[in-house]
């Protein structure tokens, strides 16, 4: 027996409609000219650049009483404005070698050029295309229709876990649960210690956190972070009722060693002796994320099988 | 720029000179890989950035050395010295922010 607590009623996850939640996926021709050009960029030719444009890799000296603006070698990316919007703005049109004073918010500057390097992209054309070395991509057709498909499967991948956990929960208040007393207790308690944890984390102490502390840092008020981590922790052992459920329809087993193996990560991932891991990750709390992760696992599938065929 | 995948023995030869954006991430989590594709793209915009991945999964005793709870945490780093610590997704903005704050300071 993996939990104690009972399901009086499973719904089937089937039934729910995976389509409620997630957005169908859609590429504008902008965000596929901007892919183009980044796979394009891998295979550009980097030249000296006879005049500062924008988006040129620029070395500058600068000397300056403001110590930002007074360092040698200093690489930017014109334009971009990370060094200095102002500044940058001054050095368009500049060659190699030639030195400019100039007047930023931040004070006088004097500028001089060491290098410039530009990018240069291949025209695309089909040689192009197939030279990429894409399997299946030999025309520019094909190489658009290949990132087409590699950002669906991207947002397929991205969006699946969200969608999967928001259906979980959906299962969860569709069925009918006889929660074992105990094991309610055991859950609820693992989420408390979760929730202390976390404000622990943040260099808060949990008894003595105020509101507006908690806020800062859990974007939530005390009473709802606690009673947030309550519900995730309660949703758990729901999902390992049903995994459980599922577990024995399928006629899984747990393997010998996976709980070892499960304390050996534990100590591993926290820096932990194994006895200690053994204390934070319980034999009975193994049996619930491992039913609950059988039951998760059974929804991604399905989540990512909807996906996939829309 | 370059991306370089650390480990124990080469994090500290890897991080120990000028700024660099070390990312920890681990193998299966969603969010990792997202931030992944944002670091990547940043390298074709931002050559002269080092980024240094540490693979938590790969490497845990590194991660719980570099005390990482979570991932991704991305570190921005100069000189081996730790800048800022930021725990959970970046969008592409707000680390091309940071770049600007520490890359040029």
């Amino acid at each position: 027996m993996i939990v104690k607590s009972k399901a009086i009623r499973i719904f089937d996850y089937h039934d729910i409609d995976v389509g409620q939640f997630a957005e169908p996926f859609s590429m504008s021709e902008e965000e596929l000219e901007g892919k183009l050009k980044k796979l394009l960029l891998r295979h550009a030719e980097t030249v000296d650049a006879d005049m500062i444009e924008a988006d040129d890799i620029v070395t500058v000296d600068t000397v300056s009483e403001t110590p930002r603006f007074n360092k040698k070698g200093v690489q930017l990316k014109a334009g971009r404005g990370l060094y200095s919007r102002e500044l940058e703005a001054e050095l368009m049109g500049m060659r190699v070698g030639e030195e400019k004073a100039v007047t930023i918010p931040e004070g006088e500057v004097t500028v001089t050029v060491i290098s410039a390097k530009r990018k240069v992209l291949p025209e695309l054309t089909d040689e192009i295309a197939a030279s990429l070395g894409i399997d299946g991509v030999n025309t520019v057709a094909e190489l658009k229709s290949h990132i087409e498909d590699e950002a669906r499967s991207q947002y397929v991948e991205d969006v699946t876990e969200g969608i999967a956990v928001a259906v979980s929960n959906e299962l969860n208040e569709r069925s009918e649960f006889e929660l074992d007393p105990d094991e309610l207790e055991t859950v609820r308690a693992e989420g408390k210690s979760m929730a202390d944890d976390m404000l622990r984390s943040s260099g808060l102490d949990p008894e003595t956190a105020t509101d507006e502390e908690v806020t800062a840092v859990a974007g939530q008020s005390k009473a709802a972070h606690y009673s947030f981590l309550d519900a995730i922790s309660v949703d758990g052992l729901k999902s390992a009722v049903i995994g459980s459920v599922m577990m024995e329809r399928d006629g899984e087993v747990i393997q010998p060693g996976e709980y070892e193996e499960a304390v050996k990560l534990c100590a591993e991932g926290m820096g932990l002796t194994r006895e200690e891991a053994e204390t934070v990750i319980t034999y009975p709390k193994f049996l619930r994320q491992r039913a609950g992760n059988y039951c998760f696992e059974a929804i991604v599938k399905y989540v990512k099988e909807y996906l996939e065929r829309k | 720029m370059s991306i370089n995948i650390a480990h124990t023995d080469t994090f500290e030869e890897l991080t120990r000179e000028g700024f660099v954006i070390v990312d920890f991430y681990s193998t299966t989590c969603v969010p990792c890989k997202m931030l992944s594709r944002i670091l990547e793209d940043l390298t074709e915009d931002y050559p002269f950035v080092n980024i240094v991945k540490v693979n938590v999964t790969d490497d845990p005793k590194l991660g719980a050395d570099q005390q990482i709870e979570a991932v991704p945490t991305v570190k921005f780093m100069r000189d081996g010295e730790i800048l800022e610590t930021v725990v959970g997704l970046m969008d592409e903005d707000e680390i091309i922010e940071k770049i600007s704050e520490y890359f040029y300071n």
